[in-house]
């Protein structure tokens, strides 16, 4: 009879520890840290040699102040392929301001709705960049042996957009990294006629909606956005 | 469908075959076609030798059987019994254990001999049709099979075949018909004579989570389906393919210990689990087990009570290896007094369910369940009252969080309901059911049903 109850506690212990519902759940990967960069790159082409940038129309651009305000960064599945919406999977706020110039490695910290990601098929990468802040001076071009103090400031809308291929389910990838970087090239003030916006001496622009602005805004839209997973 | 016990003959021995015991299974379930007939269902309460001890009788269904005379009717039993054991042993149909074929798995036989058994299985149906009122079109109900909108409703249209297949297993089988849709509700092989107090059983099942998630619609007290079920398992409450073990202690009182997986998926069955979101079998932590402690206890020649508890483990779709538990324990305490003329049935239900669901970076619980009480004061006549109850989900610091299954569930939601039954007879039944939900999240609900169950077939008793 001993035999047999110890036999039945022994059950119904058993019952009890099948459950395993102690410690919090997991995703089907966790993103276990993310890092932004932006650096600013002339290229050849741009780059004089001498600190200053060569612009398509022949200006000299110093610049001394090169920095983007970064919203967030996005990762998106798309549902309803092909012709389906792009749904986030995870965002990863940035929210400040990133020197170009010096080009820090930014490590995202902040992971919404959590750094355990749910099972999805990630096709594409966002970077939502909310504000451009630009000083130096610009001479040559029309501008002849004058130089102008230089200012660009405005509100920047819209995002870049970058491939990333990743698909999250039971098998791969578990647990991964992610960076992000975001190469500025000397193509930046292609397309911008200094001389036209000259205003008491200086060349102020604060807003993407004039042509300085504008073809500032569409330059930066074609650097290149960099994901990579590992 | 109302199928009494598949004992093996190996069990058989256990079940103290007193006129007493096969009186109260045959008036605890009303419609039992077949009294001298042991039939396949799991899980029938046993009688632990030496005391003979009444089966746990399971709610009417759906009509409640005539109160007769205690003596007229165990002579009339024992008679029966002892014809069908001679039956048996002219058919001269073997058994594993090369021991007398018991029950109805052996008599049934597609022997074709002596026996004269037809090889037809026993084919019942049984209607469920409901006219229903809801004070608002979006109503809560959870149940498949429950009154879900204002006027007609046909809850279900259940064809039940079962027989024995040889003298090894017997097949049962549900299929139920909607108005626009067949599903296979459950088709499962029992064996029948298993070493060891064992059973077996494979195919589509319902699990024996609790007591009523294995009932079928027409054993219930009432209308519809207690919401923890549907909350928890889904609509058609917990089933799936797969196998179960049972196995019956030796032990002085009635207990039994069952142990079955099936698959983790399917939106209304398994929601707490994998549910709708199917992430295939790589191993076998991706099926869900249940398990299950059935006790019974007879304390007294009127009274009884069955107590159980149960678990139910799986995966679930929200990580890579995320899992839900969900803990259950119920209670049938019933009192049917046999030892003087009465049709008197009074049956306390209860249930509570507790689950666990580990989620990214946190553990999801809630609490859920109900209890009834069902008196038959008459015999054509029952009340029945029910109360529910389910909790929000708190996280693991305790705090209410939305629910990713039920996002409008963030608070407590109760409801009350009683009804009264009337049988005109022992296959139709006529039920009047009222209920007030009262979800905190949204204004409340009242809700009336006429509902109308009507049987014809060979329906046998259903287990306790």
């Amino acid at each position: 009879m001993q035999h047999l109850t110890h036999k039945l506690g022994l059950a119904i212990a058993g019952i009890l520890a099948l459950g395993c519902t102690f410690d919090d759940g997991q995703g089907f990967a966790t993103l276990e840290s993310a890092a932004f960069s932006a650096r600013f790159e002339p290229g050849a082409e741009h780059d004089t040699g001498d600190g200053a940038i060569k612009t398509d129309q022949g200006y000299r651009v110093t610049l001394s102040r090169f920095e983007l305000g970064v919203g967030k960064i996005g990762l998106f599945e798309q549902r309803g392929a092909p012709s389906g919406t792009f749904e986030p999977v995870v965002s990863l706020p940035v929210e400040r301001q990133v020197d170009v110039l010096e080009g820090p490695l930014i490590a995202l910290d902040r992971f919404e709705p959590s750094r355990e990601l749910p099972q999805a098929n990630i096709t594409e990468l966002t970077l939502g960049l909310d504000a451009l802040k630009l000083a130096g001076e610009v001479s040559g071009g029309a501008l002849g042996t004058a130089t102008a103090p230089l200012s660009v400031d405005f509100i920047l809308f819209g995002d870049q957009v970058a491939d990333l291929p990743l698909t999250i389910d039971r098998d791969e990838p578990g647990a991964f990294s992610l960076a992000v970087r975001l190469d500025v090239d000397g193509r930046l003030f292609d397309g911008v006629d200094f001389a036209a916006h000259v205003s008491n001496g200086r060349i102020d622009v604060t807003t993407s909606l004039d042509p300085a602005g504008s073809a500032i805004t569409t330059s930066l839209a074609q650097s290149a956005l960099h994901a990579s997973v590992d | 469908m109302c199928i009494a016990p598949v004992v093996p003959a190996s069990r058989v021995s256990r079940f103290a075959a007193s006129a007493r015991w096969f009186r109260t299974l045959v008036v605890g379930v009303p419609i039992a076609v077949a009294a001298t007939s042991a039939r396949a269902q799991p899980a029938p309460p046993p009688v632990p030798a030496p005391a003979p001890v009444p089966a746990p009788a399971a709610p009417a269904a759906p009509a409640p059987p005539p109160a007769t005379d205690s003596a007229s009717d165990a002579a009339e039993l024992e008679k029966a019994l002892a014809a069908d054991q001679a039956a048996q042993k002219a058919s001269g149909a073997p058994n594993a254990a090369g021991s007398e074929p018991t029950g109805e798995g052996a008599s049934a036989a597609p022997a074709g001999g002596a026996g004269g058994q037809s090889l037809n299985p026993d084919l019942s149906l049984i209607a469920d049709f409901a006219a229903a009122y809801f004070s608002q079109d979006d109503n809560l109900e959870t149940g498949a099979h429950d009154p879900t909108q204002n006027g007609f409703n046909l809850q279900q249209l259940e064809l039940a075949a079962g027989a024995a297949v040889d003298p090894y297993f017997r097949f049962d089988a549900n299929i139920v018909f909607g108005l626009d849709e067949v599903e296979i509700e459950e088709a499962y092989a029992t064996t029948l004579d298993l070493p060891f107090q064992l059973q077996a059983r494979f195919g589509q099942f319902l699990t024996r989570f609790g007591r009523i998630n294995s009932m079928h619609l027409h054993a219930w007290d009432f209308v519809d389906q207690p919401f923890a079920i549907g909350r928890i398992f889904g609509p058609e409450g917990n089933r799936g393919l797969g196998v179960e073990l049972s196995w019956l202690t030796p032990l002085p009182w009635y207990v039994e210990i069952v142990a079955s997986t099936i698959g983790a998926a399917g939106e209304g069955t398994n929601r707490s689990f994998f549910g709708a979101d199917d992430l295939g079998v790589d191993g076998p932590a991706d099926l869900l087990y249940v398990t299950a402690l059935k006790q019974f206890f007879p304390l007294s020649e009127d009274w009884s009570l069955s107590v159980g508890l149960s678990g139910a483990f799986g995966p679930n779709s929200t990580g890579r290896s995320n899992r839900t538990d969900v803990y259950g324990v119920d209670l049938f305490l019933k009192y049917r007094p046999i030892t003087r003329e009465s049709s008197t049935i009074v049956a306390l239900q209860s249930e509570w369910l507790y689950r666990r669901r580990q989620v990214p970076e946190n553990v999801l619980a809630d609490v859920d369940g109900y209890a009834q009480l069902f008196w038959r004061f008459a015999q054509r006549w029952a009340v029945a009252g029910r109360y529910e109850y389910g909790s929000p989900v708190v996280d693991s610091a305790g705090d209410v969080v939305v629910d990713p299954l039920d996002p409008e569930w963030t608070s407590e939601r109760q409801r009350v309901g009683a009804n009264l039954t009337y049988w005109p007879s022992e296959f139709s039944r006529l039920r009047l059911q009222g209920a007030r939900d009262m979800p905190d999240w949204r204004n409340g609900i009242w809700m009336v049903f006429l509902a109308a169950e009507v049987v014809v077939g060979a329906h046998g008793a259903h287990k306790f």
